[in-house]
Order: C-alpha cells, then structure tokens, then sequence
C-alpha cells in the first residue's frame, strides 16, 4: 500500500464499485468445482436457524469437528432466517470480480473490510479466505482458496465473522467468552487470552457443572441475557496441559497453517456433561493466581466491560455502536465477580457453585424476573 | 465561540455504575472516568462550550478553568472529541455539577497492538492468534 510523507497509509480509491449480490452468486456457482456436490445443513445460532449449503468435504473436515453441537446435517428444515453457502474456490486473489479490493478497505486485526449499501465484504488476511453477507437478502457467501490454507484458529472457532454477521440487527451477539452452569443458570466467563477463561471451563468437566464454552459463545442480550453454545472446542496454553491429565492425549497439536493453542475437540468426548444454552446469571473474571486455593469476589460492571467489550469488538470485524450497545447492555444488567483461581482446579467448580448462589441473590437478577414476569 | 461534542462516528460510550467507559473503534483504545471527568464527559454528549461546561460547576478557580482546559485538549488528543466553531452559543445559567477536581482519564492500550498486529509474523508460534510475542509491537 503506498504511504505518504507524514508515514500514512493512503487508501487509493476503488476504479471500479464491488460486485452485486447477483453478480457474487453468479462467480460463486460458476467457480465451484462441479464434482462437489453440495449438502444442506441447519445451523442453529440461538434463535435464529441459519440454511447452510457446502460439501461434504467441508462439513466433515471444518465444521463439524468445531460446530458439530449445532449443525444438523442434511435436515434442512422449516423457512431459515439466513442461506449461507460455502465452497472452495481456488486461490481468491485471482477472482478479481470478488477480491478487487482487497487492499483497500479497513484493516481490523486479521480482518480487511469494506461496507457497499447494506452489504458487507471480508477478506481474513491469515486464513485468506473472502465472506460476504447481505442483510436484507438474508444470504452469505463464504469463498475459500482450500481447507489446507485455514489457520489453525478457524479450525477452533469456524466462520465466526459470518456469524457475527449474521447475528447484526438482532439481540444476539458472538462474544469473546466461556460458559459454565447448568440449563437454569450459569456463568460467561470473560478475559483476554491467558487469563484463565479456559483452565476454568475445563476444570468443571466432571463437576456437577455442564459445559458450554471456553473461549466464545452467543448471547441473547435482549431482556433477560441468556447464552447459547457454538463451538465445543477448548484450547490451552501448551505450559497449562499437565494441569489436565487424564486429557493430555486428547489435545491437537496445530491442525491447520500457523501456529496455535492445542486444541481438543470435545464433541468426540462424551464424559462431560454439555450445556447447550443457559441464562446468564454471573460474569465471572478468572485470573490466574500461584495459590493453592480458588476464591472469588463482587467486582464493577466496568471491570466486566473491560474484560469482555474490547477483546470482542477487536477480534471481529465490523463492530460499532451496535456491538457495543449489546455488550454494554449485558454488562450493566448481570453481578460480575472476579474468580481467583488457584492450582487445585478441584476447588474451581466449587467456587463458582458459590457464585451462582450469591448471583441469585442479586438485586441485578432479581430485577431482570421481574421484568420478564411482567414481560 | 469553539463547541465541543463527541466524536460519534468513531467512538462509543456509556455510564455503568458512575464511571464512563469509552471506547475508540479505530484505534483500540479505550478509557475510563470518573468524579470530574465522567461529569464533563456526559455533558460532550450535548455538544458544549469551554465557558459554558466551567460555569455548570459549582466551584470552578482560574487553576481549574486552565485543567478543564487541558483536560479537553487531552480528549481531542485522543480523537475522542472535535469541535466547530459557533458564533452566538448561549452560556447556560444552570449549575449543575459539583465542586471542581482534576479531571483525569484512564487509558488502555492493550487492544492497539493486536489490531495493528501481523496476524502471521507478529504471534506468538505456539499460541497463535491473538498472543503478541512478547516483542511485537
């Protein structure tokens, strides 16, 4: 990209405007291979059922490993909120009718973006793969150059742009979050990467508690919060394994391009009990600590904001006012705690058990039954 | 008469439990106020004068109108705020905020790295996206 004096970069303007809806289908159906015949399956984000056509080669090697908990395959029933199609093109740069313009849109983290009207193109520089989605035709396109070039993350948390796409104009929102609790109430579990959100997910399995996420789920911001599970993935820092005996064999070593987290895929593990959705009745702040012992206390909506709106909104692209109204919403409405955890991960669930029940009992909470009784 | 408002487009913000939380889209970066700081921040909000935000305070010296001053220059630093220009802006009479303290921000820079991060050279090579290594700025 050229840079100008003051160091710069100057976005040269597009010759030419980016392609139509009509004009993407028809790249997308001429491009792909004929021999990959595609299946339909229903993604089910929440409340809104999403009809995905791709093949089967990308059913079974990408998303079903991640997504298998909310991807039904070949039922592709009922009128979908959304038509997402998925396919392998080839390298995409040599599609200039759908990547022109890469280069000159907004750089965001991994994400490149431009805004057309209503519609929306993505380019994800690491993985290299294009998705475009029209709000009010209510279809998304995803193009990859091949299954081999996806980075090891898009493995871990499959087409999370297009799903936080997807979830734009309504109450639902992906966030940078775990899950834990049982189907009448749990905890999101918020923090950077590091802080402890994945040691704490994976020290309920085997509790009492169900689990739902490590690192991302879906919230229903609307009235009373409440969380939906995506992807049953759960990823640790190499140095945290040995916290997880009995799982060691279980973790993957960088299953795609660049480097990433040992990922374990806990779809394929049936000794866990799975939480698919439940009201959020804690934020929950882990921070690692050296002690033996796990303890926890009441901190600020603020804390929790910071803890959650900043890595969510800078890991997506195409956030603004309305993810951060959500979030914000989120924040201001459930108690948050900061969770001490200690080495003994025994200790973990047991802590947490405390802080549902403490939950409970907050004026937050009982303020949202109120509202939903009245509702 | 110069007129302060928030920059809209490119920032959001919110009140939760008396301290202002304000986040920057392009840059990453987001802030903290509170006290003083949070009070000004939500009368931006309505766009307003120097003149017209130090005589909201109950108490404000000549000390004071130089930090409000300062303060103001900060958030514009920060591209937080803009201003226009706005030839007859009437001064309100109302005195709605309390005795005068610092105002100060709170700010976090940590997500600044990660969008302005190669996503490719600039991780770390067993944890990936989104860890820095330590040295990537």
């Amino acid at each position: 990209m050229p840079i100008n004096e003051s160091g710069d970069v100057v976005r040269l303007p597009l010759l030419r405007p980016p392609p139509s809806l009509e004009e993407i289908q028809r790249i997308f159906y001429r491009r792909r291979p004929g021999s990959a015949h595609p299946i339909s399956s229903d993604l089910h984000l929440g409340g809104i059922h999403v009809h995905v056509q791709t093949t089967r080669e990308i059913i079974s090697n990408w998303l079903i490993p991640a997504l298998g908990r909310v991807l039904d395959i070949n039922t592709a029933t009922g009128v979908p909120e959304f038509h997402l199609s998925i396919a392998l093109l080839g390298d995409l740069m040599e599609i200039g009718d759908l990547a022109f313009w890469v280069g000159h849109g907004n750089k965001h983290g991994l994400y490149e973006s431009i805004q057309v009207g209503g519609d929306f193109f993505v380019f994800e520089h690491s993985s290299r793969f294009l998705a475009y989605w029209s709000p009010c035709n209510r279809k998304a396109f995803v193009c990859l150059a091949d299954l081999q070039n996806l980075a090891a993350w898009e493995h871990a948390a499959p087409i999370k742009a297009v799903i936080h796409g997807i979830c734009t104009g309504t109450p639902m929102q992906l966030i940078h979050a775990g899950g834990v609790g049982r189907a009448d109430g749990g905890v999101l579990l918020l923090g950077p990467g590091g802080s402890g959100k994945s040691t704490t997910a994976l020290a309920c399995l085997g509790s009492n508690l169900g689990y739902a996420a490590d690192d991302y789920c879906l919230v229903d911001t609307s009235s009373q919060p409440v969380a939906y599970q995506l992807y049953t993935t759960a990823k640790l820092r190499p140095e945290n394994i040995h916290r997880f005996e009995s799982m060691r064999t279980r973790f993957r070593k960088n299953q795609g391009r660049l480097g990433d987290k040992p990922t374990i895929f806990l779809n394929e593990e049936d000794n866990f009990t799975n939480l698919r959705s439940f009201p959020v009745d804690a934020l929950v702040l882990p921070k690692v600590t050296s002690l033996v012992g796990s303890s926890w206390q009441c901190c600020s909506a603020a804390s929790a904001w910071r803890a959650l709106a900043p890595s969510t909104m800078m890991q997506l692209p195409l956030c603004g006012h309305e993810t951060f109204t959500k979030i914000t919403s989120l924040t201001r409405n459930v108690p948050a705690y900061e969770l001490h955890v200690g080495t003994d991960l025994s200790m973990i669930p047991i802590c947490i058990e405390e802080i549902l029940k403490n939950a409970q009992r907050s004026p937050k909470n009982n303020q949202l039954a109120k509202q939903s009784d009245s509702a | 008469m110069v007129i302060f408002q928030i920059a809209k487009d490119k920032v959001s913000h919110d009140l939760l439990e008396g301290e202002v939380i304000v986040i920057h889209f392009e840059t990453g970066n987001y802030y903290s106020m509170m006290g003083t700081a949070a009070e000004i921040w939500l009368k931006l909000a309505d766009s307003i004068s120097l003149e017209s935000l130090a005589s909201r305070f109950v108490q404000i010296d000549k000390k004071g109108y130089a930090l409000l001053q300062s303060f103001l220059d900060s958030l514009k630093q920060e591209g937080l705020i803009t201003t226009s220009e706005c030839g007859d802006a009437k001064i309100s009479s109302a005195v709605d905020m309390g005795i005068f303290s610092e105002p100060t921000f709170e700010k976090y820079t940590d997500m600044q790295a990660l969008l302005l991060a190669d996503p490719i050279h600039d991780v770390q090579d067993q944890a990936g996206w989104p860890h820095l290594k330590a040295d990537a700025d």
